[in-house]
């Protein structure tokens, strides 16, 4: 069966069958909570969040005018949502609009000849890259959300965070590097334990 | 040729190199255990945070549906709330009017009126249930100064009216909507 967009999803909608609205839900509510959890931290504040989100979606949807997707459109509500909890727990890490420049973004691998010392399994690997996203600070966790699991352009989180172009870039760059370097840190304290 | 920046690397992660450049970046892939160790990392990186999804509580859409619909009216509560608002609009008016325009020749016709729908109600309080009627008569002796003029008759009439509304609202209402 023919799955319906969420243009005619939101026509239907905003033409009196607020039903539908549940389909709207359904199909964005995961990602859109991984976005939250990322952001807050906590899994109970941030579905408080998300259903304050799709509630204010509801709301705003007359008014939706497809300048942009449906679903970046509500993720930047989402991310408003959670930037304003986030404020009121006295937590700027989201709000500032950095100083992060260039310069990192020409950082070269050093020793790249090196064989790397340590080795993990798959499985391994990826149970750790989950405890150390979970651990990262907002901004980062949040961009690395947004580019890999909500597929965003940069444009698109530019619109999302209000974020200019180069902050996004660079925030990116930091954030992968920063979980790559969290990742790498972990494996090597792991495989010293072992070797102790 | 210099070792690729990390941002290289990323950028051939995410397919967004040049086909010369990423065509450069594999071969140096293929002779650096580094490279293909970070390639590892970068690109599980990537598919991890790609298809890890954080659900929330099972009751999720519902609660957020329950919040934007208006609470379901079925057609009996419809009648009751439109009624019992009508009613005490038209009691409210009616006080009005009364207070208003009443006269000292109208006060006598209003109070015979009244008098016939008082022991009519009173009628149907006995029928219904004759221990309940003496109750009501003797609670209602307080009353008696009150009742004594078309005025006070009429404040209490509203008052009751008024009192079996917020009940109505308070118990069936509320009701409908907490069970939601």
């Amino acid at each position: 069966m023919k799955e319906n967009t969420d243009q005619e999803i939101i026509q239907r909608v905003i033409a009196g069958e607020r039903k539908a609205y549940a389909e709207l839900i359904n199909r964005h509510k995961d990602k859109a909570m991984t976005l939250a959890v990322r952001m807050l931290k906590n899994h109970q504040e941030a579905e408080e969040a998300l259903q304050d989100a799709f509630i204010r979606a509801f709301r705003a949807l007359p008014g939706f005018e497809w300048k942009s997707s449906f679903s970046t459109w509500f993720y930047r509500i989402v991310f408003n949502v959670c930037s304003s909890m986030l404020s009121k727990r006295g937590d700027k890490a989201m709000v500032s609009l950095d100083e992060e420049n260039d310069e990192q973004l020409s950082l070269q691998l050093s020793a790249m000849d090196d064989e790397p010392d340590v080795t993990v399994e798959q499985q391994e690997l990826t149970d750790i890259i989950k405890k150390e996203i979970a651990a990262m600070e907002a901004k980062y966790s949040a961009i690395l959300t947004m580019f890999f699991l909500q597929e965003m352009s940069y444009e698109e989180i530019m619109e999302v965070t209000g974020l200019p172009l180069g902050t996004v870039k660079n925030r990116l760059f930091r954030a992968r590097s920063a979980l790559r370097n969290a990742v790498q840190r972990r494996i090597s304290e792991m495989t010293l334990t072992e070797k102790i | 040729m210099n070792n690729p920046t990390l941002q290289e690397l990323m950028d051939y992660v995410d397919g967004t190199l040049e086909p010369s450049q990423a065509q450069v970046i594999e071969q140096m892939i293929a002779h650096s255990k580094r490279l293909q160790y970070e390639i590892t990392l970068l690109k599980t990186m990537k598919e991890t945070i790609g298809h890890t999804h954080i659900a929330p509580s099972k009751s999720f859409t519902r609660n957020v549906m329950n919040e934007i619909q208006p609470y379901q009216e079925s057609l009996w509560f419809k009648v009751v709330k439109n009624s019992s608002q009508a009613f005490a609009m038209l009691l409210v008016l009616s006080l009005i009017g009364i207070v208003l325009f009443s006269s000292p020749g109208a006060e006598s016709i209003t109070e015979k009126q009244f008098s016939n729908i008082y022991h009519s109600i009173a009628g149907s309080f006995r029928s219904v249930s004759q221990e309940l009627t003496v109750l009501i008569i003797q609670y209602s002796k307080p009353f008696d100064v009150v009742l004594k003029t078309t005025s006070g008759r009429m404040l209490f009439i509203g008052l009751f009216i008024f009192a079996l509304y917020i009940i109505v609202d308070e118990v069936f209402v509320k009701k409908i909507v907490l069970r939601k």
